[in-house]
């Protein structure tokens, strides 16, 4: 928290938890964006799984001159706002792990994984990119980024979930995906209603939430001391995620909002599914719910932005080697996981083409809402750079050669939409990222592992 | 089965791509692996037994814990079952909604053994949103009464707190709290009363315990007054490791007023074990623990109506009444030559009888041809690919789970592809080219590929089938890893008849229920004792409850080494 900001806690404290009067909620504002000289730098991330379908994705055309793909159809409205990329390689995927995880560990990192001991799972070894970019921002938001998940589990159940992770602090720290649109909303938006005072009895079980953890990591001590050096080890594991949760309780009172802000109500997503013996039947509840939870994480991404609660942001939908069968789509000859159709081995490329179109809908429908706020002298899409990913080139490659991203939005940090960009392997996702990198403000000239890319962005994109 | 109707748990995923195997010089020992070394020293190891054994049983289980080297299990986690147990136990709410936790990796298919339970990265954050969960709902004004059972009104706020705190805390901590845990606890519903009131300071308290390591971990500290590498655990702790190892969950009010009196015999401990492998809770979990075993426990996340699911439900059945029943035994569980079928499942075997009626009713399976609980539907289906059958993952699970035999990692330069589906090819034949050459002979030839083939009358899906690929079926071979099981085979049937008599394979099931109940593996030291519980279960009056109870009276279950450094 910036020094020159009000500690809305020693408030509280002060005041008994009791009468927050606008004054002081205002007082305690982060400083507004639109009240800044420039509007605010977003990145949002988006991640769908398991590659493409080339012939329903590549445009035919030349670099200005493109039709969009079947795939792609649901972006028509923001085809100026949209880069496609071909002949793009993911050059820190290797190829002696399985495809996913490396895909997930490698994408926003841009540096080679290792093997972390476990088959069909593999470790990332430095920062993401939009990790670094929240670190360095100059703006302290109420979080520093934001990682929605839509149903992200990983394919199995016995191994560390790294296909479940895109983002990372650093090797080793990665920051999981939030699958529960209620609890992303109690970590980002709770009490967040501009205008309105904070709603006393939530904030005063907020602080006793906070005291039990202080208490818990006092009390632990004694316990700690009696402990051999092993089991010292495992508690101390323990004890340093609880003292990081103690921090983001101590900072998850509102600190209100700006100027796009819209009261967002706590999310009315389905309930969970049981089994008659009361554990959570995972497939019956993910496939149905699918939808209806991706909703609401965009509706949430799109408040936390609003209100500016954060500026970087990732949104993963299912996770890497995603499984759910995609019934909601209609028209499907089959209900297969996602992932088995892509290796079935046989002619399943109908299906996954509209699976993938639901998927690029789903893009649509968050460029939709967030072109639908203005901000400053245009809309929230054209200060919030979408980098759209997936961890692997295509279904039947499980490769890392052409990569088949995208970039959506983002004008007013530069970026030269409406294009489609075969770079014939010129350039690397390296290369792509030093490019976001200068988009957000920051004039660095490689990221990652400086030999996986060509030391400078792709050429023209930005700027 | 059609693909599009069953929608699969995904461990199966088809990238489980399994690939030769570097053995290096480890085939030379033909069966190496993890229990070669009890091969020259159980005496009663080749099933006979009987009294005898017993009695050699005796000496072993009532060894001291002075008496020899034994092993140190670290401290333990609560896994997300017994997490949730233990919450609707303390909470005495059945009702109580269960709470999603992150899952950590799991060892020999179990997630019980302390050197899996590491922190992942949500786990604790998840443990703080569940205490949230439960203490709103525990203290909302309708249930508050409830939850402190001590009248406001009459007896006072403070006081029915100091006696909450008390109690609670007795129960969450499964032991009395320390005079400075009193104290500590008391002082913090102070402070919390002060500022937020008495409803949230109670709150508070109940967040205060869900999120004490003392709840959520097992640490084990021994007798106050014990000394040596190995002592002896307290009576708190031995009634923590029995109920969790039987019933997942914290001790119920028997065990724990034994434990307060300080009556936890060895003896006393064996019969509580026999009393709760006989509840609905005991049987429960050590059905989930044979899944676990067999690796197939993925089946039971599937929908409820999907032929998965009542692949884990027969399976369950099976292991009920072969295995946990009072006579129940290893023999029978591995050799039976019934399984119970509900109208999905006969129909979709398709060898079984046409079943009139719902629910699952107990049926002969057909004569001679797949036996036992490994031919049930559950394990081949779980060891396969989606479109093709995987001999090569099933003679690796049979060799990891039946005979605790394990193998080395697989190269990681070698390209792991499961063979393509090819024309007159059967999948025997194409695994047979594609694991063949000298890389891979060494592991494929004799290790993993003849158990395996054993299977190939079951298709991907788990169903009998005679031909594959429009040729008929081979499911003969030889058995050359085991050490006192080998020989030809012709199929499935023959093969488990063959294993159901090892001795090798009863001594890594007592191997198994000990890495469970007692949270690691078995060191060397402590291999002759489970020699002794493998000659116990297979002799003429062995069963698996006596197997239970057996495995509570080791040192190594009323002891623990301590903790001297080293890897958790």
């Amino acid at each position: 928290m910036k020094p020159t900001r009000v500690d809305r806690r020693a408030v509280l404290r002060g005041a008994g938890g009791i009468a927050i009067g606008l004054p002081w909620l205002e007082a305690m504002q982060a400083p507004r964006a639109h009240a800044q000289s420039a509007a605010p730098k977003r990145l949002l991330v988006f991640f769908h799984a398991n590659g493409v379908s080339r012939p329903n994705w590549f445009p035919t055309g030349t670099e200005t001159d493109w039709a969009l793909p079947p795939n792609l159809q649901p972006l028509a409205p923001f085809k100026d706002q949209l880069v496609v990329f071909r002949g793009l390689p993911n050059r820190a995927g290797v190829t002696t792990l399985n495809a996913h995880p490396v895909g997930t560990s490698t994408l926003l990192v841009g540096r080679k994984c290792v093997s972390d001991g476990y088959p069909n799972s593999a470790a990332a070894t430095g920062i993401s990119v939009d990790q670094e970019i929240a670190n360095r921002l100059p703006i302290r938001t109420r979080l520093p980024s934001l990682q929605a998940g839509v149903l992200v589990r990983s394919p199995f159940l016995d191994i560390p979930p790294t296909t479940e992770w895109i983002s990372f602090g650093a090797a080793n720290k990665p920051l999981p995906p939030e699958n529960d649109p209620v609890a992303l909303f109690d970590r980002a938006l709770v009490n967040v209603t501009p205008g309105q005072p904070v709603d006393p009895a939530l904030a005063r079980r907020q602080l006793v939430r906070k005291s039990a953890v202080d208490f818990v990591l006092t009390d632990a001590a004694a316990l700690r001391r009696r402990l051999g050096q092993r089991d010292r080890a495992r508690l101390d594991q323990h004890l340093t995620a609880l003292t990081e949760l103690e921090k983001r309780l101590a900072g998850t009172i509102a600190d209100g909002g700006s100027l796009g802000c819209l009261p967002p109500s706590r999310p009315s997503t389905p309930p969970i599914l049981r089994r008659s013996d009361g554990t959570v039947d995972f497939l019956r509840q993910n496939n149905d719910n699918y939808p209806a939870y991706g909703a609401a994480q965009i509706d949430l991404l799109v408040q936390a932005f609003a209100c500016d609660v954060t500026r970087v942001a990732t949104l993963t939908w299912g996770g890497a080697g995603e499984f759910w069968t995609y019934r909601w789509v209609p028209g499907l000859s089959q209900y297969i996981g996602h992932h088995d159709l892509t290796t079935s081995g046989i002619s399943t490329e109908p299906d996954l083409a509209k699976m993938k179109t639901w998927t690029m809908t789903q893009l649509a429908a968050l460029a939709g809402k967030l072109a639908a706020l203005p901000e400053g002298n245009g809309t929230m899409l054209d200060n919030t750079l979408i980098l759209s990913v997936t961890e692997i080139d295509w279904i039947y490659g499980h490769a890392f050669a052409d990569m088949p991203w995208l970039l959506l939005g983002g004008k007013n940090l530069g970026v030269r939409g409406g294009r489609f960009l075969d770079l014939k392997g010129t350039r690397s996702t390296n290369d792509l990222l030093v490019s976001i990198l200068n988009a957000m403000g920051f004039p660095d000239t490689t990221f990652g592992d400086p030999a996986l890319g060509t030391g400078g962005p792709i050429p023209g994109l930005v700027g | 089965m059609s693909r599009a109707i069953h929608e699969r748990e995904v461990t199966r995923l088809t990238w489980v791509l399994l690939a030769c195997v570097s053995c290096g010089g480890a085939t030379s020992a033909g069966g190496a692996g993890g229990d070669g070394a009890t091969a020259g020293n159980a005496a009663g190891a080749n099933g006979g037994g009987g009294p005898g054994a017993a009695g050699g049983g005796g000496a072993t289980l009532s060894r001291s814990c002075a008496a020899g080297p034994i092993g140190s299990t670290a401290m333990r986690r609560l896994t997300p079952e017994e997490y949730n147990n233990t919450l609707r136990d303390l909470l005495e709410s059945p009702g109580l909604p269960w709470m999603e936790l992150a899952r950590g990796p799991e060892i020999w298919g179990f997630d019980t053994i302390a050197e899996a339970q590491v922190v992942p990265p949500r786990l604790v954050d998840e443990f703080e949103q569940a205490a949230d969960r439960v203490a709103t709902i525990a203290t909302a004004t309708a249930n508050l009464p409830r939850l402190l059972k001590c009248d406001v009104a009459a007896t006072g706020e403070d006081a029915c707190a100091r006696r909450f705190i008390a109690d609670f805390g007795r129960r969450a901590f499964r032991r009395p709290l320390t005079t400075d845990e009193t104290s500590r606890f008391t002082t913090f519903y102070g402070q919390q009363k002060a500022t937020a009131g008495f409803g949230d300071a109670i709150y508070g308290v109940v967040l205060a315990f869900l999120q004490s390591p003392s709840f959520l971990y097992r640490p084990e500290f021994g007798e106050a007054a014990a000394n040596g590498p190995a002592v002896p655990l307290s009576q708190h702790e031995v009634a923590a490791r029995l109920s969790y190892f039987l019933t997942a969950t914290m001790p119920d009010a028997a065990l724990a007023a034994d434990a307060d009196a300080g009556r936890l015999t060895t003896d006393a401990v064996a019969a509580h074990a026999a009393r709760l492998a006989g509840t609905e809770q005991g049987l429960a979990t050590m059905a989930r623990f044979h899944r676990r075993w067999l690796g197939v426990n993925a089946l039971a996340a599937s929908r409820e109506d999907s032929v998965q699911y009542a692949m884990a439900q027969e399976l369950d059945a099976v292991v009920r009444e072969a295995a946990l029943a009072p006579a129940g035994r290893l023999d029978t569980l591995l050799a039976a030559d019934f399984t119970y079928a509900n109208q999905t499942l006969a129909a979709f075997y398709r060898d079984l009888p046409a079943l009139a009626g719902a629910g699952f009713q107990k049926v002969a399976l057909p004569s001679d041809r797949r036996l036992g609980a490994l031919g049930l539907g559950a394990f081949a289906a779980t060891y396969t690919a989606v479109d093709q059958s995987n001999p090569v993952r099933r003679g690796r699970a049979l060799r990891e789970r039946l005979l605790c035999a394990e193998l080395p990692a697989a190269d990681p330069n070698v390209d792991a592809v499961v063979p393509m589906i090819r024309p007159n090819l059967t999948t025997r034949e194409r695994f047979a080219a594609a694991t063949a050459g000298q890389a891979c002979d060494s592991c494929h030839l004799v290790l993993l590929n003849p158990p395996g083939y054993a299977f190939e009358n079951f298709g991907p899906d788990g169903r009998w089938r005679f031909t594959d690929n429009g040729k008929p079926v081979d499911a003969s071979g030889v058995l050359e890893i085991t050490e006192d099981a080998n020989g030809p085979f012709a199929g499935q049937a023959d093969l488990m008849r063959r294993l159901a008599k090892s001795g090798q394979v009863h001594r890594c099931y007592a191997r198994q229920f000990f890495r469970h109940a007692i949270g690691r593996d078995a060191i060397q030291e402590e291999l002759p004792d489970l020699a002794v519980l493998g000659a116990r279960l297979a002799a003429g009056d062995g069963s698996v409850r006596r197997l239970m109870s057996d495995v509570t009276r080791l040192a190594s279950f009323r002891c623990n080494a301590a903790d001297t450094g080293g890897a958790p």
